[in-house]
């Protein structure tokens, strides 16, 4: 009988997924142990895209690596270049115009947006349903369109200065933003409809993944990640930053902390964006955009500043360390992706190997980020 | 520039008044750590306390369970090369009380220092990243391996002598 | 002595003159459903498809297949290149032989055989599978022997009441010969008398074909093509080849089998046929365009929870109505039936996380009604 159970006994197979494999959503490795179909435990390697953004940022000068923060969340651009210029604002005690703020916000949420549709897109594809992606591409499209009217640039935008915008945007920028609204909102339902309340898309994403709200705060969870599991925290709301104390929106939060959560609240995420763009458009001021600084060399005095803000993907923080030169002395960036990423080993446990590229999924991880 | 925290922690004391977060943050941790050196400082608009490597530990556990500062997340964990030691800053946020506190503590290049990974779980992946860019020693961490550099990548590219161009190539 | 051969010769010509027709037919077939299904699905997704090759992109095919075949044949170091040649022409053989009975008219059939059609269809698809877990190991591949192990273990599942449907038919009609068959239909197709026996067959063949949302053993985002990870260049060609052609084979096994096969007023009796399946085969591109995919276990769950108890309740109402000699609406009102048990089966195991969400739903709605409050 023993002697039977050792001949039966198997090994367990070691599955090798990345960093070449089209669901890991860029060069992002997990050696996967796993028992016929069950994963019994996975370790993840991440640096493929380690690319010094952090040590090279102390051998700029402050309005270049405005550029290296477009790369790092390179799905939201805006929204990074924002938390630098927010930094250097607070270490330089000034304030841009009210317009510029404006515009920064708009832009921004409209970014959101973007990031948002590609994830509905790609949660789709991981799942195995290829139309959403296809569909999400075409909101996502118009949106980088108005971006290039604006900025010159689809993506990688460098359109954000310190203390101002590059230039002023289009004459007809409101009419623009207006007309594009109630596309974009009919693009937003035409993806998800297609997938949120899908019965097989359901039996995916339900259940699967689960985060409790402790563990997901012990984790260091933010964002869509940390609201699925019912923690309504949104650095907009707790801590508004820029302008976003004018408009009145919503968190939404989901209450399981499973994938279909997350996926639930990045959809209503993108309603409420458009909610705040509606208001920012109707309330945008007058005014000058450009910086004061013009294209002066900064110098800030001594110091050092810790600024937060809310990405698509969730809380990002700057620490900027000066030390009175025309270079930080020191730049850290507490990226979202990292710590929603680093939860992947207690989330991945237990689950089917089919379930791994959906849980991945639904963290919505970057790796430009999460390596920088 | 070496010496900056030491400065600018002087300048904070005789020139400024203290902000009452920082009064209060202050009061409740010199009553609990009596016999610890503590200094209190502002790092940008979050109350922060320095700490000496010896008792970091205690005190992230007593900042964790502690009912006013209820900080249950490690948002962010940031080192710094001040050429003599490297300065590692953990910024905590409570989501409940919605505060964020900081403690910076010092550590010299040949030391080391205790993990706070079996505290927040946040903190692994922080430390192995501290670890690989600045060569500092988590005693108690579970996995130092490497994280974002490769395995055998010699050097410490966070360290401010590290030069930006001309090292040899993988 | 020619005139002693001359049967014999005769018989060996008009064979391989019909094999070499069907092997024809099939190929055009397949570059027709390539280009379909970029087609169609294109328009799905809101796209064109293919245009720049020819007028409406009908030569993509062609360059498709030019760029397979021109492309290198890698065969990786570790992998055993006997098995690893092999399995692809198992598979290809298997899908040809599966067409050598299949009638597209009374009159156009390789060879029909008269009493084991069906048996021959039901025993021959069977053997592709064998090529699949050779492929899967012979590539020493993980994702390979993943995917050829689930390969394995759906297409057998599957098979079942795939089989049991073709029991059930025979018993109802008491002929295995496919031209008979369609023949006993013409007044009254089969899909209004076995209305279960057509999804179940619809369903399992789309199981049996990988089509999706059953699409498991290649899975893409998972395992990255499973079997077929290794293969490039012809060798994934032919691979692509025998996927097609077992689409169409579905496809039309369930036009023979439930709609008629090529009877219909007015047109003649192949266009009728080929209306009917190209039909069938849009309908599996919309539901491939439309679905995502379901896990292993939710398969292996739904083939033997739901699928294999319906296939020996039909064949069990088949048996009924043959031994008391009803009436045939009698067989449709029990079928009736028995697709609306499952229809709740289903509704209760695939609506349950549906349901759920909408009760969290509701309990967040009454949470933030008592906040407000």
């Amino acid at each position: 009988m023993m002697q039977d159970q050792q001949d039966n006994q198997t090994i367990d197979m070691m599955l090798n997924m990345g960093p070449q494999h089209p669901s890991t959503h860029g060069v992002f490795r997990m050696e996967l142990r796993i028992d016929g179909e069950k994963i019994i435990d996975v370790k993840p390697h991440i640096g493929y895209l380690h690319r010094g953004s952090e040590k090279l940022s102390e051998g700029e000068q402050y309005h270049q690596i405005i550029t290296l923060f477009d790369r790092m969340d390179y799905l939201a651009n805006f929204n990074n270049e924002l938390v630098y210029c927010m930094a250097v604002e607070r270490l330089l005690d000034m304030e841009p115009s009210k317009r510029t703020e404006y515009i920064r916000v708009i832009l921004c949420e409209l970014n959101r947006i973007a990031s948002h549709l590609l994830y509905v897109g790609t949660i789709g594809l991981d799942a195995g349903a290829m139309t959403p992606a296809l569909f999400s591409f075409i909101g996502r499209d118009r949106i980088q369109t108005l971006f290039e009217s604006i900025s010159g640039a689809r993506m990688m935008h460098n359109y954000f200065k310190i203390g101002g915008l590059k230039q002023e945007v289009p004459d007809d920028f409101v009419r623009m933003v207006k007309d594009i609204m109630p596309v974009i909102r009919r693009d937003i339902d035409q993806t998800e409809k297609l997938l949120t309340f899908n019965e097989i898309f359901l039996s995916r994403t339900k259940d699967i993944g689960v985060i409790t709200a402790e563990q997901a705060i012990d984790y260091g969870l933010t964002g869509p990640c940390l609201r699925g599991s019912g923690i309504n925290y949104d650095v907009r709301k707790s801590e508004p930053y820029s302008v976003y104390q004018d408009f009145d929106f919503d968190v939404p939060v989901g209450l399981d902390g499973d994938c279909w959560d997350r996926h639930w609240v990045r959809v209503k995420e993108m309603h409420e964006s458009l909610r705040i763009i509606e208001q920012a458009i109707d309330k945008l001021p007058d005014g000058d955009v450009a910086s004061p600084l013009g294209r002066r060399l900064i110098r800030p005095s001594e110091g050092e500043v810790y600024v937060k803000a809310e990405n698509p993907r969730g809380e990002i923080g700057v620490y900027l360390v000066s030390d009175g030169t025309d270079k930080p002395y020191r730049l850290k960036v507490r990226p979202p992706s990292f710590c929603n990423l680093s939860a992947i080993q207690l989330l991945l446990q237990n689950s089917w190997v089919a379930d791994s590229v959906v849980i991945l999924g639904s963290l919505d991880i970057v790796l430009g980020e999460v390596d920088r | 520039m070496a010496n900056k925290p030491d400065d600018a922690l002087e300048e904070v004391s005789q020139t400024t008044e203290l902000s009452p977060e920082l009064i209060q943050f202050k009061t409740l941790l010199e009553s609990t750590f009596i016999d610890v050196e503590l200094a209190f400082v502002m790092t940008d608009q979050i109350p922060s306390v320095v700490v000496p490597k010896e008792s970091l530990h205690d005190l992230c556990v007593f900042l964790k369970t502690n009912s006013v500062y209820d900080s249950k997340m490690l948002s962010c964990m940031a080192g710094v090369d001040y050429v003599d030691y490297c300065q590692i800053l953990y910024i905590l946020y409570s989501v409940e009380n919605n505060c964020t506190i900081g403690i910076k503590c010092n550590v010299e290049y040949d030391c080391k220092i205790q993990t706070v990974s079996d505290i927040w779980k946040a903190a692994d992946w922080y430390e192995r990243e501290i670890h690989d860019l600045y060569g500092i020693e988590f005693e108690g961490h579970e996995d130092m391996s490497p994280l974002l550099l490769y395995d055998g990548f010699e050097g410490h590219p966070g360290k401010r002598d590290f030069p930006f161009y001309n090292y040899e190539e993988y | 002595m020619i005139a002693s051969t001359g049967p014999y010769f005769q018989d060996a010509i008009s064979t391989l003159i019909s094999l070499l027709t069907l092997f024809s037919f099939l190929a055009v077939t397949v570059l027709s459903l390539v280009w379909l299904e970029r087609k169609a699905l294109g328009r799905l997704q809101l796209r064109l498809g293919p245009t720049r090759t020819g007028p409406f992109g009908l030569l993509q095919p062609i360059a498709d297949a030019v760029k397979l075949v021109l492309k290198e044949d890698i065969v990786p170091n570790e992998a055993e290149k006997v098995i690893f040649w092999v399995a692809p022409i198992i598979v290809v053989i298997s899908a040809f032989m599966l067409w050598v009975t299949i009638p597209l008219t009374p009159s156009i059939v390789v060879q029909n055989l008269e009493n084991m059609g069906l048996f021959y269809v039901g025993a021959v698809g069977v053997i592709g599978i064998l090529g699949l877990v050779l492929a899967g190991w012979g590539s020493a591949n993980k994702y390979g022997v993943i995917g050829g192990l689930r390969a394995a273990a759906q297409l057998i599942s599957y098979e079942i009441p795939l089989i049991m449907v073709f029991v059930s038919i025979a018993i109802v009609t008491q002929t295995f010969n496919l031209v008979e068959i369609v023949n006993l239909q013409s007044p009254v197709p089969f899909i209004l008398v076995l209305p279960l026996g057509f999804v179940l067959f619809f369903v399992s063949g789309l199981a049996e074909v990988g089509r999706t949302p059953f699409d498991i053993y290649f899975a893409e985002s998972e395992i990255v093509g499973g079997p077929f990870v290794e293969y490039s260049g012809a060798h994934w060609a032919v691979f692509f080849l025998s996927e097609y052609i077992n689409t169409f084979a579905i496809a039309t096994l369930t036009v023979l089998l439930f709609l008629g096969g090529w009877s219909g007023p007015f047109l003649p009796s192949i266009v009728w046929l080929l209306i009917k399946i190209y039909a069938v085969i849009l309908l599996i591109f919309w539901i491939r365009g439309t679905l995502p995919r379901l896990r292993i276990d939710q398969l292996m769950a739904f083939a033997w929870k739901v699928m294999v108890p319906l296939s020996f309740y039909l064949v069990v109402c088949c048996s009924i109505y043959v031994f008391y000699g009803l009436p045939w609406w009698a067989l449709t009102v029990m079928s009736i039936f028995g697709l609306g048990v499952v229809g709740v089966i289903i509704y209760q195991y695939i609506t349950a996380p549906a349901r759920k969400v909408a009760e969290v739903r509701e309990r967040l709605r009454l949470l933030q009604m008592s906040q407000e409050e």
